[in-house]
């Protein structure tokens, strides 16, 4: 046998498609989603970045132009005060005018917060002649020995060396000037003009003293509080740094530069470079508290007030540079709080999608499942609905499989037909369509086991025609078969129905007849079959005859298997033969009698 | 102490880094420099390097503290982390007596054949020597002269009064500096020592510093700014802090200016080299330092630098030197600045001498 089952394959763990589908989906789409998230956060963040770039830009410029006006402002206000009359009569020596000066400069040191100081001082010697100081905040009229002799002093020098009526800003510095009340060891820039007499010639200076940082406060008072506030000179040297140590490191002995701080800032110093800058950084505090903070800085450069000579850079013009720099931490923090939403709403949204990710892969798993099931029970009965009424692939895969399914069933119905022919070809004899000799050798020991179980009787006839061969001979086989037919139903129509009758081959038969319980009743069967055998037959257009001798053996008397009652039945046969013509024999008697006619049919077995 | 080296971007110098790299280098004597700008030139060193098969690492400083923060490292570790040091007088005076240098085997050290006499009295100069031994040779040293414009004077000005003439009014610079400007004052008063002004001195001295305050442009700061000043304001007379670097400065904006030492001396610094206690290499370490005094250290010391070198001046004969006051710790240096500030802000006599 070739069995098929020759290389046994361990069945395949059963992984449904269903889940698979089900997770690829749900994968996707929380890949998406998580996509999507992400996208959303950094352009979000990049959008917060560049909001606060442009609002810190704008901050910067806004700045730079507030320091510019405020200089504009102190170029009107020295203007006014060098050109009042009582500024030159002081300067001539004239008292009242230095008295009313004095009254004039203290209310400006009243009202202008950005001022040190505002002075008089004459061209001959540097002396100052009227002094008007800010002290602990409110103006204070410096006269005799405390006003002190400037000459010296590049803004009174430099001032006078201008062209009449020439305007001088000096360099921002410490102010180191011993005595200069709030002004000393401040950051300051004096603002200075010549003051001249009608004809000509220089009668002195009027110096404004400039308190940077206090300028620089009442401009940035509405800047946010974490905003770093950044100021050099034109060569960019910290005037105003969020770390003192960095302010002013000049007058120190050492230089602290934009451009070297920050190194971005390099751009700004080129001449062709015009507009602001804004960068991000974590150097703004490195430098003093090893904090390395990303900020967002801000640096522009300002160039203004172009009539005011400066002594440093030669030329006319003042310029500075004016940086803002922020933590980025508020900007960190509104993008943790959008990564936060983004990441919830992707959550929220991952979920929905693997939930509609496994309804959806159910949808279309079920009826591959019921096609599956389907598939199971094809051929039975109970085969299950396909959903073959769907217009989708699913519809179109069950209407071919149902169709398959169909021509299966009617294949396998002729089959079975065609196997039950054979069967019964197997078991009957093509002839007389009674049983043959193999259905005989199957049935007797069947029926033997049912009577002994029964304890009831059994007899077995074996019949064996007389004259059949000279009929053979003269009339044909044609006719001997017909005979036989003949013969087989007259047998059939002499016993009972549910007996057995068998044709084992030639022109033997065997007849088998259950609950037979006395000889008597064998007798009877024998002679009815004997009588029913012997009437005469038409076959064709001619009257035959033949006799029938029967070997009768019964259960349990003659044998108790099917072989030992065959036998017996088989020499009774014989010894009914050799009686003559229309004889039959029972077993039993022939055992009593004599052992010949035995041994006459084992010589004789003439089995088909 | 003013030291008239620009301050430039402090660099490590090790031109030959990459040599260290090689394979041969592990094997290859090391020798550690401590100096300020400029004075070990990238030549100087391949030059030594070559002629005695070593590395030289110079690290560069370019201030007294942070020297002093160094050499003091160096001496606690035992074994020193430098070979040699560049320093002034007063600091090797303070580094010797701290311990913390060897003495200098003169005769290791032929170059000093060439240098000018008054930098080979070592008990002349001081804080050179200790117990005898010499602890510094002199290498580079500045002198506070005068510069002046050549179409002014026929002459060259020959005292220090010049300063204080009326006929320069407002034409005349000089240095914003406390203790130099005493020490001026001093010279000016005919004091023996600028340095220890006796206390009857000061009200003299304060005088001398408000007249001198009357009668300069201003008191400059920088040598880049004081060139500005004297030719934008036709100066014709400076008192120069930082000496012939000043000069080189005028010279290279094409000012017609001479520069001299007054009669009664000029202020000068000088800076010597040591050799530290722990240096690994003392035969090796007076080679550097003989290396120093040649022909090519001393040539890019002046041309790129300014600086004076120790050599014999060819141009001036030693008969015709000026005394040089070589710089030293003076005897109240708040006191010189808490007047000076006053006197620089434009008090009056009265107000200055004020307690």
């Amino acid at each position: 046998m070739n069995a098929p089952t020759a290389n046994p394959v361990p069945p395949l763990p059963f992984r449904p498609l269903a889940h698979r589908l089900a997770l690829a989906l749900a994968l996707l789409a929380v890949f998406t989603a998580s996509l999507t998230g992400y996208f959303l956060y950094q352009d979000g963040r990049q959008a917060l970045i560049t909001t606060s770039e442009y609002q810190l830009t704008t901050a910067t410029r806004l700045l730079g132009s507030r320091l510019a006006a405020t200089l504009d402002d102190a170029q009107r206000d020295i203007h006014l005060l060098a050109g009042h009359p009582d500024s030159a009569s002081a300067l001539q020596g004239d008292r009242e005018s230095r008295q009313r000066a004095e009254t004039l400069f203290a209310r400006f040191i009243e009202n202008r917060r950005g001022y040190f100081q505002i002075r008089l001082i004459s061209a001959a010697a540097g002396q100052e002649i009227v002094r008007v100081d800010r002290n602990h905040g409110l103006p204070v009229i410096v006269g005799g020995d405390d006003r002190q002799e400037k000459g010296h002093y590049p803004y009174v020098f430099e001032t006078l060396s201008l062209p009449a009526g020439g305007l001088y800003l000096s360099p921002a510095v410490i102010n180191h000037e011993r005595g200069a009340h709030d002004a000393e060891e401040k950051p300051s820039a004096q603002l200075a003009i010549q003051i001249n007499r009608a004809d000509g010639p220089a009668l002195g200076v009027l110096v404004i003293n400039l308190d940077l940082r206090g300028t620089l406060n009442l401009l940035t008072s509405d800047l946010p509080p974490d905003t770093d506030i950044y100021l050099t000179n034109a060569e960019g040297d910290f005037l105003i740094h969020p770390d003192a140590e960095q302010a002013f490191a000049f007058d120190r002995g050492r230089r602290v530069q934009m451009q070297t701080a920050f190194p971005e800032t390099r751009k700004l110093l080129d001449e062709s470079y015009t507009g602001s800058l804004v960068f991000q950084t974590d150097t703004v505090h490195q430098a003093h508290a090893g904090d390395a903070t990303d900020h967002l800085a801000s640096f522009a450069r300002i160039d203004t007030a172009p009539e005011i000579w400066q002594g440093t850079g030669q030329h006319y013009g003042v310029r500075f540079f004016i940086g803002l720099a922020q933590a980025m931490t508020g900007i960190e923090e509104q993008s943790r709080n959008m990564a936060e939403n983004v990441a919830i709403k992707s959550l929220v949204s991952g979920l929905i999608a693997v939930l509609l990710a496994v309804l959806f892969s159910r949808a279309i798993t079920a009826p591959l499942q019921r096609i599956a099931a389907a598939m199971s029970h094809i051929g039975k009965p109970d085969a299950t609905l396909l959903p073959t009424g769907r217009n989708d692939e699913i519809g179109m895969l069950a209407r071919r499989f149902s169709a398959m399914q169909q021509q299966i069933g009617e294949q396998l119905e002729t089959l079975e037909m065609q196997r039950q022919a054979l069967d019964h070809e197997a078991q009957h004899d093509w002839l007389t369509g009674i049983a043959n000799r193999r259905n005989f050798i199957s049935f007797l020991p069947q029926a033997l086991a049912r009577t002994s179980r029964r304890q009831s009787g059994l007899t077995l006839f074996f019949i064996d025609l007389d004259g059949f061969k000279e009929i053979n001979d003269q009339h044909g086989h044609a006719a001997g078969d017909a005979v036989l037919v003949e013969v087989a139903r007259r047998l059939l129509a002499s016993v009972r129905t549910g007996d057995f009758v068998a044709r084992p081959g030639g022109d033997e038969f065997v007849i088998v007849c259950e609950d037979l319980r006395t000889p008597a009743e064998a007798v009877h069967v024998a002679e009815k079959i004997m009588q029913k055998v012997a009437e005469p037959l038409v076959v064709g257009d001619t009257r035959l005859t033949v006799g029938a001798s029967i070997g009768i053996a019964r259960f349990p008397e003659d044998g108790t298997d099917a072989d030992h009652l065959t036998s017996a039945a088989d020499r009774a046969m014989y010894a009914a033969k050799a009686q003559g013509r229309g004889a039959f024999c029972v077993a039993t008697d022939l055992v009593a009698d004599a052992m010949p006619p035995a041994q006459t049919a084992n010589n004789g077995n003439k089995e088909a | 102490m003013t030291f008239n080296c620009r301050i430039i971007v402090c660099l490590i110098l090790m031109p030959l880094l990459a040599g260290l790299a090689l394979p041969t280098a592990a094997a290859t004597p090391v020798l550690r420099v401590l100096a300020w700008p400029g004075y070990v030139e990238p030549e100087v060193i391949e030059e030594f390097q070559k002629r005695h098969k070593v590395s030289v690492e110079v690290t560069v400083v370019d201030n007294d503290d942070t020297l002093l923060e160094k050499m003091r490292i160096g001496a606690g570790s035992g074994s020193g982390n430098f070979d040699l040091v560049a320093a002034n007088t007063a600091e090797i005076s303070r580094y010797a007596g701290a311990g913390w240098l060897q003495p200098i085997a003169l005769n290791d050290i032929p170059a000093r054949a060439g240098q000018a006499p008054r930098f080979l009295d070592y008990a002349g100069l001081p804080g050179l020597m200790q117990g005898g031994r010499v602890y510094g040779i002199p290498f580079t040293y500045a002198e506070m002269g005068l510069i002046y414009d050549r179409k002014a004077f026929v002459q060259p000005p020959d005292s220090i009064a010049v300063l204080w003439d009326e006929r320069y009014r407002k034409k005349v610079l000089a240095f914003n500096g406390s203790s130099h400007n005493f020490s001026l004052a001093a010279l000016r008063l005919g004091r023996p020592s600028p340095f220890n002004l006796a206390e009857r001195d000061w009200p003299l001295a304060v005088d001398q510093l408000i007249a001198l305050r009357r009668n300069v442009l201003v008191f400059y700061t920088q040598p880049e700014e004081s060139a500005d000043l004297f030719i934008r304001h036709k100066a014709v007379l400076m008192y120069a802090n930082y000496g012939r670097q000043q000069l080189k400065l005028l010279t290279d904006r094409h000012a017609d200016v001479g520069y001299v030492i007054p009669a009664e001396g000029a202020l000068a610094w000088l800076d010597c080299w040591a050799i530290t206690r722990g240096a690994g290499n003392v035969r090796l370490a007076h080679a550097f330092i003989d290396h120093m005094l040649g022909a090519t250290a001393s040539r890019l010391l002046e041309s790129r630098q300014g600086l004076s070198s120790t050599k014999k001046a060819i141009s001036m004969p030693a008969g015709k030197e000026r005394q040089l006051h070589w710089l030293m710790p003076v005897e109240n240096a708040e006191e010189r600045t808490r007047l000076w500030q006053r006197i620089l802000s434009g008090d009056t006599r009265n107000r200055v001498l004020q307690p």
